[in-house]
């Protein structure tokens, strides 16, 4: 429709509109650049592209790295579902001592990268650590050929401890969940003469199922993408598989395929993810009083205790104290400058990412509220796709064309008669950052988007109606609003960019550590004593979010 | 953009034609025509869903129709699609039904917020103004949330005068007010807005709202304008039978029915009228007495109703004794001394209302 409107809002409105378009082109290039460095392998078979590494894994080893990756993704679901749904069922349903601590403490795994779990009870399960030692004196075992011990560094072992870290996501969404179902419908079942089993069964866990859902595919997509457990068990995964193809056999052309078929399987995690949350926004509908939670007696309160107490040990506690223990023990090592530094870089880098990934979620969410239509929508799913593509993908896609554009820039260069400037953009931060915001994006997306829902349109309207122009409405009514919405953003990305591990690995530039790839570097030299102190450094950057969290639910 | 645009002394002070709104191909305006007299307060009134908001919203300039002008004070706002003044161009005032208080400011905060075109000491005194104009004149450093329902709707009312518009817009603004407040409320507003003789329309789905409010109603049903009159001529004299059924005017007739009812019911009305189209019939108008013969009219049931009793009264279209019936109402003052179930013989006692098909 043609409509009079001040120039300058449309001028404003037109620098907004291409900068969100740009932007969607940026989150699309490492896809597209993947797709196009695996067909064209296919086509071309110059110098360059020559390079047998992919159909040698194709024959020999690549079925058995897919069976890896889908036996982990499917343990890691059985592992946090056991992790998770007694315990929210608990949590929501039931009034016991210690429910306002245990409810929180269950989230609190979420904080401990797997990988550190996953060296920790390797040292821990070891021949020759404690646990093995002293079952040896105890029996007076002579050799391993005594006695059979569980192996950790097995597919299964990866599963426990992805799972253990996992879930936490199916514990959350399922926790909400069952404290929004309507006490209304429960008692309607009641009084239709249900058992309290048979409501469970029949009325909350149906209710539950897309939170379910959504849970699962969290920790299906966090599995597929786990590079640094995998590793440290020498398991070949997808993840593995790309990473070496490209730093091991320096084929990238391989590495761009394998990263297509890891895309397919995430593809339909996502689809199943999406169908899910449309149903749960049906469900969510419901409405209704929120329910009374019953007491229970002392003898099932200790029985969930002792449950969620073992979880919680075995996710949170053991993994913590291990650490203090390597920090006081090697308290020499733990405390040297090179923490510091890195500890500064990863500071910087998560900072400017965290920053940058905000201020789009918020030109993105405002441009969709001030000029609804279907094309800013779909600008927005589109800058939130990041989220579903796995670290190492994600970093063989942004390498792609930032090695070309980096040659393309060279030879210019050189044209024009200077030096070669070198690897301006695939070899620096920029990359790194790049890499953060694409796939960080998402949360802070969804955390304006929260925000511009909980606000209503009608504060707009009234803005406009009192002769504020759009950016006076933005400015004055819309920011002051969603400050702690930014805030959260912020600190989220912020985050998941500190704990980040192997897309880092895979771009951070020459003699450059983040705090992550500084810990694991030493973990996979079965050195992590001497990295705890960065370990713990993570863990309470992690516990952030969990303790914000706590305290806005305890608010409300 | 100021004032002096509109200050060329029309009585009218808004005009509408032909307007025309689809959203998503379903029309939701179909040919909106209507105007308002300078110092008027109007009352769009309408089942929900009628387009009565939507209404509101183009002519505040929130919502851009697809044909049709709007003229305010004389000047053209909006013309098909050449001209669509913004609507923060049109100092027109507008009331939410969710009264859209800035929730992260102070209530003077909030009517500050229209009047950047005013320095800083005219800025206070007109919110000190315009709170003692709602009569509450100590909550200038307080936010929404610590104030009443009540309190809120007045900050809004303020906010929206604040700039001194000559129109004012009101969106359902009495629904979320209840009972005694919601009365003493709409008789303050009024009596406000013509002390100041601020032009008005305000939208609602309760008729009582546009009987105690309104100096004229219009009837809005599928975005037409179905009547436009004083509350008391819309409801008694409806001229369509949507109208007649939204205002719940009273019993009606088809020409066909009404031929069975003619004999059924005791008349002082000419019989002859061959017209095609409807009767209505007042439930106050009507009596009635027990019968012992079978009089093919029933009393239904009986319910106290305040003001006195309603009478619910099947009257079988034809003798025999499965024939379909029709339902009307009937009121009275007293209780009826009949038992529910047995005949009845009906009189009306004044002259049914004829409506046009």
């Amino acid at each position: 429709m043609n409509v009079k409107t001040h120039t300058g809002s449309r001028n404003a409105g037109l620098i907004l509109s291409i900068i969100t378009a740009i932007f969607c082109g940026i989150m699309l290039m490492p896809i597209i650049a993947l797709l196009y460095e695996s067909a064209s392998s296919f086509f071309i078979s110059d110098s360059l592209y020559s390079d047998d590494t992919f159909s040698d894994l194709a024959d020999t080893v690549l079925w058995d790295y897919i069976k890896n990756s889908l036996t982990i993704v499917f343990g890691s679901l059985l592992f946090a579902c056991f992790f998770a749904i007694a315990p929210a069922w608990w949590c929501a349903q039931y009034e016991f001592v210690g429910r306002r601590y245990l409810q929180w403490m269950m989230v609190f795994p979420l904080a401990i990268p797997a990988y550190i779990s996953a060296y920790i009870y390797t040292d821990a399960l070891d021949y020759a650590g404690p646990i093995q030692s002293s079952l040896r004196h105890l029996f007076s075992w002579q050799s391993p050929s005594d006695y059979w011990f569980i192996d950790i560094r097995s597919r299964w072992g990866a599963s426990l401890m992805l799972g253990l870290a996992l879930s936490p996501y199916i514990y959350l969404l399922l926790r909400n969940s069952f404290e929004q179902g309507s006490q209304s419908l429960s008692q309607a079942a009641q009084l239709m003469g249900a058992s309290p089993r048979k409501i469970f069964w029949t009325i909350h866990l149906p209710l539950a199922r897309p939170a379910l859902a959504i849970g699962c595919t969290l920790v299906a997509m966090e599995s597929l993408a786990d590079y640094g457990t995998v590793q440290l068990f020498a398991i070949s995964t997808l993840t593995t598989a790309i990473y070496d193809s490209w730093l091991v056999y320096g084929s990238l052309a391989s590495a761009a395929k394998i990263s297509c078929l890891t895309l397919l399987f995430v593809i339909l995690l996502v689809a199943f993810e999406k169908n899910s949350r449309r149903k749960q926004q049906h469900f969510d509908s419901r409405g209704g009083k929120s329910h009374e939670k019953i007491n229970v007696s002392k003898l099932k309160a200790s029985f969930i205790w002792l449950f969620c107490g073992l979880v919680f040990s075995l996710g949170f506690l053991i993994p913590l104290i291990t650490l203090m223990g390597y920090c006081l023990d090697y308290w020499l090592e733990n405390i040297n400058t090179d923490i510091l530094r890195h500890s500064q870089s990863t500071f910087l880098l998560a900072v400017t990412a965290a920053f940058i990934a905000t201020l789009l979620a918020v030109i993105f969410n405002s441009q969709q509220r001030f000029s609804p239509s279907a094309k800013n929508q779909s600008k927005l799913s589109l800058s939130s796709l990041g989220y579903a593509i796995p670290g190492t993908v994600l970093a063989i896609g942004i390498l792609i064309p930032l090695g070309q554009l980096d040659l393309w820039i060279n030879q210019f260069i050189q044209w024009l008669g200077f030096d070669k400037v070198g690897l301006i953009l695939s070899g620096t931060s920029f990359a790194l950052i790049l890499a953060f915001v694409i796939r960080f994006s998402a949360i802070s997306n969804g955390s304006i988007q929260a925000a511009y829902k909980q606000m209503p349109n009608n504060l707009d309207a009234a803005s406009t109606m009192l002769k504020a122009s759009r950016f006076k409405t933005f400015y004055k009514i819309h920011l002051p609003i969603m400050r702690p919405a930014l805030m959260s953003a912020f600190l989220l990305v912020f985050i998941e960019c500190v704990k980040e591990l192997p897309a880092s690995l895979l771009l951070r530039p020459f003699d450059f550590e983040t705090l992550a790839t500084y810990v694991y570097q030493f973990a996979s030299d079965e050195q992590l004593e001497h990295a705890a102190s960065g370990a713990l450094l993570i863990i309470s950057v992690s516990l952030l979010p969990i303790l914000l969290l706590s305290r806005t639910q305890r608010m409300r | 953009m100021n004032s002096e645009n509109f200050s060329q002394k029309k009585a009218t002070a808004l005009e509408l034609l032909n307007i025309q709104l689809a959203i998503a191909d379903q029309p939701i305006l179909q040919g909106l025509t209507f105007d308002l007299e300078e110092g008027e307060i109007l009352c769009l009134l309408g089942p929900s869903g009628c387009g009565k908001t939507t209404a509101l919203k183009t002519i505040a300039g929130l919502a851009t129709p697809q044909q049709g002008q709007i003229d305010l004070f004389g000047s053209t706002v909006f013309s098909e699609i050449r001209l669509n003044l913004p609507a923060e161009q049109r100092s027109i005032g507008f009331i939410f039904q969710d009264y859209a208080l800035f929730p992260h400011m102070t209530v003077g905060q909030n009517i500050a917020y229209g009047l950047s075109f005013l320095n800083k000491q005219d800025k206070q005194q007109r919110i000190k103004e315009s709170l003692e104009l709602v009569e509450l004149p100590d909550i200038e450093h307080r936010y929404p949330h610590e104030l009443s329902g009540g309190q809120q709707q007045r900050v809004a009312v303020a906010r929206a005068l604040a700039p001194k518009p000559k129109l004012l817009l009101m969106d359902e603004p009495f629904s979320n007010i209840d009972g005694q407040v919601k009365r003493r409320m709409m008789a303050d507003l009024r009596r406000l807005l013509k002390e100041h003789d601020i032009s008005c329309i305000f939208v609602t789905h309760a008729k009582e709202e546009a009987f105690a409010f309104a100096d004229k109603t219009a009837v809005m049903i599928h975005g037409k304008i179905e009547q436009l009159d004083s509350p008391a001529n819309v409801f008694n004299q409806p001229k369509t039978v949507a109208v007649a059924e939204f205002m719940e005017s009273g019993n009606l007739a088809t020409l066909k029915h009404s031929q069975q009812v003619l004999d059924a019911v005791s008349h002082q009305w000419p019989r002859d009228i061959d017209n095609s189209g409807y009767w209505l019939f007042k439930p106050q108008h009507i009596t009635l007495r027990h019968s012992l013969q079978s009089t093919g009219i029933e009393l239904i049931d009986s319910t106290y109703i305040g003001r006195g009793y309603q009478h619910e009264i099947a009257i079988r279209l034809n003798k025999s004794n499965d024939a379909p019936s029709i339902i009307w109402k009937a009121e009275t003052e007293n209780p009826i001394d009949i038992p529910i179930g047995d005949n009845l013989a009906l009189e009306y006692v004044s002259e049914p209302h004829w409506l046009q098909c």
